[in-house]
């Protein structure tokens, strides 16, 4: 019921991202001359996009289409957080460098995946968070020559 | 000089340190990850791709190659151990497969996995190495004109691969295009969509796309992959072969990899479609069609080379026509565009010899797989055994070195950020992704391609079908486009 409300919530948003699409395609001029300019594209791309919108969200409201729920809403939670723990390694990459960011980065995550902080955690999870980026940064300065971004540590 | 000839200088010249080392590479990390549940080949090397291309040249090919058909053998392993297919083109392979390890036959199960992954890749090999020339110089008579015919071609591939609402596909299809336009315009100049941002001023590049989608994805539904502690436990004298079942297999084999090469070929049929077709034509030919199923040596024949033989050929309408004909072509293919080459009728006569080092390279990959897979399948069978919350975040990792390393950009760990969400929201909603990528590759080829041919006629429409192969193409074409339609149409009539 809520992957179907969903559906029809993403098939209006799309109705409407194709008509930016159309709009912003009279912009750059639909045609120049006798040939295509830069918006004859979009312009067809957008209104191709608005009219399947229109059939599938008519779909989705006559029951022709039925959209499962397919994942758990604790595994939809643990995504979204992995999303924003990535969103967090862009922001913290400039000030504490990518090696280190990147070790929070996979602490944080092993707790969101599989949220367990005993013995295990400490024996095999830390070391492998702190190893990885290590290596990562080695091969990837050394060995492939990539300015791997640094922070305020040096590193 | 002959294409044999050509090939063995390819062969050659593909057997430098460098290239060895990073074909090793990419098969070893390909098998690993074709063994993860969720991970199959389209992800293993969308993921490595940026890793990859840092080695430049053939080996980086080599390599993404390497990745591609370890990952379909990795794939393989996971089904007859644990009845886990590790992509879509190895789930025929669970139904014998797994039957055989339950019955404490796992190590002839694995041995006729090597045997078919080996003779498949071979049969298919031989048809890229025979194929590809004919159909490159055959390509070479095209202009704009056929070339926006058979970019429609391939985008109506859209209604083979879009899965169960061809709606979904083609919208899906429709926002690659719009991901595709993003930049500068290649034609009259302006910027578009950019937002206003810098960073898009160039486009967005293919692999921090392709990486989220695929990548990220699959790993954010497959996070309760855990608990497979019931596998089966093997010795690893349990896992050579016995050649004896590949003698008696052999017209099977050979019927697979026959059947791969030439379903595989088809830009958008895929080696899934093959694995099934191949098993189906098996059971249908056998004396006891009523023993597959049960755990057979040639209910894995079967699947596994046609898999294998697939997988080369589908390079064929990569290599010479620049179609990728399915996901993990067209992550090739990203990693040809990142290499600065444009697969198509000209990239055997620009780059010949760089071509022929990649097959050769393929060639000595496919032994090299036979020997790392007898001796690894211990080990990528015990990946299964390790925890997502430790395995994952160590690809997570991996995924934002890469990404990063594409134009030393945190930018571009973003986007790839926001794929990952947005392609998790697609598959949520039945939006296939598949159609995304083909638009983000294929749309900008089309564009320009409509838009030369329209400069070049003056905007006459009627262009596109005076000439005989675009005319042809096109009605290629609509026939893709309709037959599944009419094939269902007449299923259901019979039904009634």
């Amino acid at each position: 019921m809520v992957a179907n409300r969903l559906d029809q919530l993403f098939a209006v948003f799309l109705i409407g991202f194709g008509g930016y699409i159309v709009s912003t395609g009279f912009d750059y001029g639909y045609m120049r001359d006798t040939t295509p300019g830069p918006g004859y594209f979009p312009i067809l791309i957008g209104a191709a996009i608005i009219v399947l919108s229109i059939v599938n969200l008519a779909r989705s409201l006559m029951r022709i289409e039925d959209v499962k729920d397919t994942m758990s809403r604790i595994d939809i939670l643990k995504a979204g957080m992995l999303t924003g723990l990535l969103a967090g390694v862009v922001l913290l990459t400039p000030v504490i460098g990518l090696m280190l960011s990147t070790m929070l980065f996979m602490l944080a995550a092993a707790s969101v995946i599989r949220p367990s902080f005993g013995r295990s955690f400490l024996v095999r999870t830390v070391p492998i968070c702190i190893l990885v980026p290590i290596i990562l940064t080695y091969m990837f300065t050394a060995l492939l020559r990539v300015p791997v971004p640094t922070g305020i540590f040096g590193f | 000089m002959d294409v044999f000839s050509l090939l063995f200088d390819g062969i050659a010249q593909a057997a430098t340190p460098t290239t060895l080392l990073a074909t090793l590479f990419g098969v070893v990390i390909g098998l690993a990850i074709g063994a993860l549940p969720g991970l199959g080949p389209t992800a293993g090397m969308a993921i490595m791709l940026p890793v990859a291309v840092g080695f430049g040249g053939v080996p980086a090919l080599a390599c993404l190659a390497g990745v591609y058909y370890g990952a379909m053998f990795g794939g393989a392993v996971t089904s007859i151990l644990l009845g886990i297919p590790g992509d879509a083109p190895s789930v025929m392979t669970v139904l014998d497969g797994h039957p055989m390890a339950k019955n404490g036959e796992a190590g002839r199960a694995l041995g006729m996995n090597v045997f078919a992954s080996f003779f498949g890749g071979l049969i298919g090999l031989m048809g890229l190495v025979v194929l590809s020339v004919p159909i490159a110089r055959a390509a070479l008579a095209f202009g704009p004109t056929e070339m926006t015919a058979l970019m429609c071609l391939a985008l109506s591939l859209v209604s083979v691969l879009g899965g169960k609402n061809i709606f979904k596909a083609f919208v899906a299809l429709g926002l690659g295009f719009w991901l595709g336009m993003v930049g500068l315009d290649p034609i009259a100049g302006p910027i578009r969509f950019n937002f206003g941002l810098i960073e898009l001023f160039d486009g967005l590049d293919f692999a921090v796309i392709a990486v989220g989608l695929f990548g990220l994805t699959a790993m954010y539904t497959s996070l309760n992959a855990d608990g497979h502690k019931d596998a089966i436990s093997f010795r690893f004298s349990t896992l050579l072969p016995r050649f004896r079942d590949a003698i008696r297999a052999r017209w099977v084999l050979l019927q697979g990899s026959v059947t791969g090469v030439l379903v595989g070929v088809l830009p958008g049929i895929g080696a899934t479609s093959a694995t099934m077709l191949s098993y189906a034509l098996a059971k249908r030919m056998s004396k006891t069609p009523e023993r597959f199923g049960t755990g057979i040596v040639e209910g894995i024949a079967a699947p596994e080379a046609a898999n294998n033989s697939a997988s080369y050929s589908s390079m064929i309408p990569l290599f010479t026509l620049g179609i990728p004909g399915s996901a993990t072509t067209a992550v090739m293919m990203g990693g040809l565009l990142m290499l600065g080459l444009q697969p198509g009728p000209l990239l055997f006569s620009a780059n010949g010899d760089f071509i022929w080092a990649v097959f050769g390279s393929f060639w000595i990959g496919n032994l090299m797989l036979v020997f790392l897979t007898l001796l690894l399948t211990p080990f990528l069978a015990s990946i299964l055994f390790i925890s997502t919350s430790l395995l994952y975040p160590a690809v997570f990792a991996v995924v934002i070195f890469g990404v990063f390393a594409i134009d030393y950009s945190m930018s571009a760990v973003m986007i790839t950020v926001l794929a990952g969400a947005f392609g998790l929201l697609l598959i949520k909603l039945d939006y296939p992704p598949v159609p995304l990528i083909l638009g983000l590759i294929l749309g900008p080829m089309l564009e320009r391609n409509i838009r030369r041919t329209m400069i070049q006629s003056e905007g006459n429409l009627m262009v596109f079908i005076e000439r005989p192969i675009a005319l042809f193409l096109f009605v290629l074409t609509i026939l893709v486009i309709l037959l599944p339609a009419a094939i269902r149409f007449f299923k259901e009539h019979r039904k009634a």
